[in-house]
């Protein structure tokens, strides 16, 4: 993941400088700065990065227009950075394509995590194996390996299990996996929910009654602790 | 809009009561020039029966007038006859020559309704006959008639029924004038009103006040042109301060995690970061509050459930790596968790985050924050309660008043502890909630908004 290409395209020379030495520190080996739209698009002709970090608020071609012509031609996965904190400014970000929409000034750590979020689900490794406390978990074959067992798991634990994955170390609320189980309309599922937690637990946890894997948090929803956080 | 209804309420009551007066000051007059010409007329009553009285038989059987008589005639220019049962005049006081000296009964009859040649004459029984005085010609007007009592009073109550149905008339009219002037006025003084509180007017600008309404609307435009300049000029200055600030802030929290640099830098760097971040919730708080002030956010309502909502926005204060000095409670009632409202979620979001970010600002020592959400008959009600440090009544009071501190910039504008609380009372505003603050020095501080609820 760490050598995927990251293009940053903003007018700031600070802010490009900024953002690059985060990934940098993170230990991206590629990423790219460019100052302009004509620019960017002159690069993306040439080569494909991995993802686009791109700003709303440029002169000449702006955010938008850019992630237009992008559009047209490539499916690359773009983080827009915005200047303007209005809801307008996201959702026409939202329609035209971007994959998620960041508000500036930002944390680095809340860029970080975005960025890898976005190429997490974009890239999904070939191997998708969840190294826990007890067990491992193999995402593509939807099975706990077991001291050597392999454990199926059914087609609800797997749903909620990749979620609390795809979120590990994050709170997932109760709302949401429920939304995962059975879409918009969750509303009274949560009693359901539990029952498909405490399965999961006997299938992944050593002791069900005292979950080191499969967190609660009480009364908000639950979290994925994972042995070796993937960086 | 009670001080216009009371105004036209004392219109009318005022336009009755001159009514009122200008018919009371007719009566007056009226009697008054009555009595005035009676008093003043030249021509005075004849004094019958003081005439009758002195004429008496004398001594001899003959009639006779005793001396009052001539001066009682003289006075009112007038002259006497006395005549006996055959119609002869038997006594006669200044009768003039061209009248006749015998009078048949048709005569009498005649005369005593009319006039006997042109002369007003009036009778009296005489005890030696009839007494007939009469006046001068054309001295005095003369009228005899009778009329049915029934008549008279059927003519009576007409003439009240005519007066009264006049007044109720007058006072229906100006009833009718004074409705058609307030429906005139009414949209005006209200949209001097709506001016006045800074939202934008449009009136009808047709009609015979036209022009008044043209020149507020006019107005309200103006405001309005003013109040969005503003309101652009705040988020211009936010736009412009994010970007330098996204960098400072990214320098700085990396130079806080650089773990080659000695612990002092680091700890520098972390003040940096602390003091960008409270600039960051500043700048946005003021950019989202002048813009809902305004009106210019736009607002999206959708079925938004408010347990759900509550638990995202703490779950990001958790995942976000909050200090250890703080932890955060959350529970919820069964029934809100059906419960929904219609609602802008990041707005709600932000409402709630702000209240967390407050507990979290104003207790730098640490504090616990709970979270609490119930569906009670009021509605759905979202509570964030600390156990830190608490207000003073004072500030409470500050913090509790609801007045527009945007329209009073150039007094002391504590943005660091007024605006996160004046968002969220303008976003509970936007979806019809309402807000309740409690807090006392040492004892926490606790809000709980509350959000007419309906149930999925």
């Amino acid at each position: 993941m760490l050598d995927k290409e990251i293009l940053v395209v903003d007018d700031e020379k600070d802010l490009r400088t900024m953002i690059r030495s985060i990934f940098d520190n993170a230990g991206y080996t590629q990423v790219w700065t460019v100052a302009s739209g004509e620019e960017a698009l002159a690069l993306i002709a040439k080569k494909t990065p991995g993802i686009i970090i791109l700003d709303v608020m440029m002169p000449g071609m702006d955010g938008f227009g850019l992630l237009q012509e992008i559009r047209a031609v490539s499916k690359v996965p773009v983080l827009m950075l915005t200047a303007k904190g209005e809801a307008e400014d996201r959702f026409a970000g939202f329609e035209l394509g971007a994959d998620d929409y960041l508000v500036k000034p930002f944390l680095p750590k809340e860029l970080l995590l975005r960025v890898q979020a976005i190429l997490k689900r974009a890239y999904p490794e070939k191997d998708r194996i969840v190294k826990l406390d007890a067990v491992l978990v193999d995402l593509d074959r939807a099975e706990v390996l077991k001291e050597g067992q392999r454990i199926p798991l059914t087609a609800k634990e797997y749903s909620i299990f990749e979620k609390l994955a795809e979120n590990a170390g994050r709170i997932v609320t109760i709302g949401i996996l429920c939304q995962t189980l059975c879409g918009e309309i969750w509303q009274g599922y949560e009693t359901t929910l539990m029952t498909h937690i405490r399965h999961l637990r006997e299938k992944i946890e050593e002791n069900p009654s005292k979950p080191v894997s499969l967190l609660t948090v009480k009364g908000l929803g639950y979290k994925l602790r994972v042995k070796e956080p993937e960086k | 809009m009670k001080p216009v209804e009371r105004f036209f309420r004392k219109y009318f009551l005022s336009m009755v009561g001159i009514i009122g007066l200008f018919l009371l000051l007719n009566a007056v007059l009226f009697f008054s020039v009555l009595i005035w010409s009676w008093q003043t007329s030249e021509t005075t009553d004849l004094p019958m029966s003081e005439i009758c009285d002195s004429i008496t038989l004398d001594r001899t059987g003959q009639l006779a007038a005793d001396a009052g008589l001539a001066s009682l005639l003289e006075e009112g220019h007038a002259w006497a006859m006395v005549l006996d049962d055959t119609g002869t005049v038997i006594f006669q006081s200044g009768l003039p020559e061209e009248l006749p000296r015998q009078y048949t009964t048709v005569d009498v009859a005649r005369f005593s309704r009319w006039y006997l040649e042109d002369h007003p004459v009036y009778v009296q029984d005489h005890p030696q006959g009839l007494l007939v005085v009469g006046g001068e010609k054309g001295s005095r007007a003369k009228y005899c008639f009778s009329v049915n009592e029934s008549y008279v009073k059927k003519l009576l109550v007409g003439l009240i029924a005519v007066f009264l149905t006049n007044i109720i008339v007058v006072v229906l009219l100006i009833w009718k004038d004074t409705r058609h002037i307030e429906k005139a006025v009414t949209p005006i003084l209200r949209g001097i009103e709506t001016v006045s509180s800074g939202k934008p007017v449009s009136l009808p600008e047709k009609g015979e006040l036209a022009e008044i309404n043209r020149q507020l609307n006019k107005a309200g435009a103006f405001i309005a042109k003013k109040d969005s300049a503003r309101a652009d000029w705040i988020s211009g200055v936010s736009h412009d301060v994010r970007t330098p600030l996204s960098v400072i802030l990214g320098f700085a929290s990396q130079l806080e995690d650089d773990q080659t640099l000695p612990a002092s830098v680091r700890e520098q760097a972390a003040h940096i970061r602390r003091q960008g971040e409270k600039l960051r919730i500043l700048i946005s708080d003021l950019n989202l509050t002048s813009r809902l002030e305004y009106s210019m956010q736009p607002i999206r309502m959708e079925k938004a459930y408010l347990v759900e909502l509550a638990r995202q926005t703490v779950c990001e204060f958790l995942d976000s790596g909050l200090e250890e000095r703080y932890t955060i409670g959350f529970c919820a009632d069964q029934k809100s968790e059906s419960a929904y409202i219609m609602g802008d979620e990041a707005l709600l979001k932000r409402a709630l985050g702000n209240l967390i970010q407050n507990s979290i600002v104003h207790n730098p020592q640490g504090c616990r924050i709970a979270i609490s959400v119930r569906c009670g008959e009021s509605g759905i009600m979202i509570q964030v309660a600390d156990d830190g440090a608490g207000v003073s009544a004072k500030k409470l009071k500050e913090l509790t008043a609801d007045n527009r501190h945007l329209e009073n910039t150039d007094e002391k504008l504590d943005l660091r502890h007024g605006l996160g609380v004046l968002l969220v009372r303008q976003i509970v505003g936007v979806h019809k909630g309402t807000i309740a603050i409690e807090s006392e020095p040492q004892k926490g501080f606790k809000t709980v908004l509350t959000f007419p609820a309906s149930i999925f």
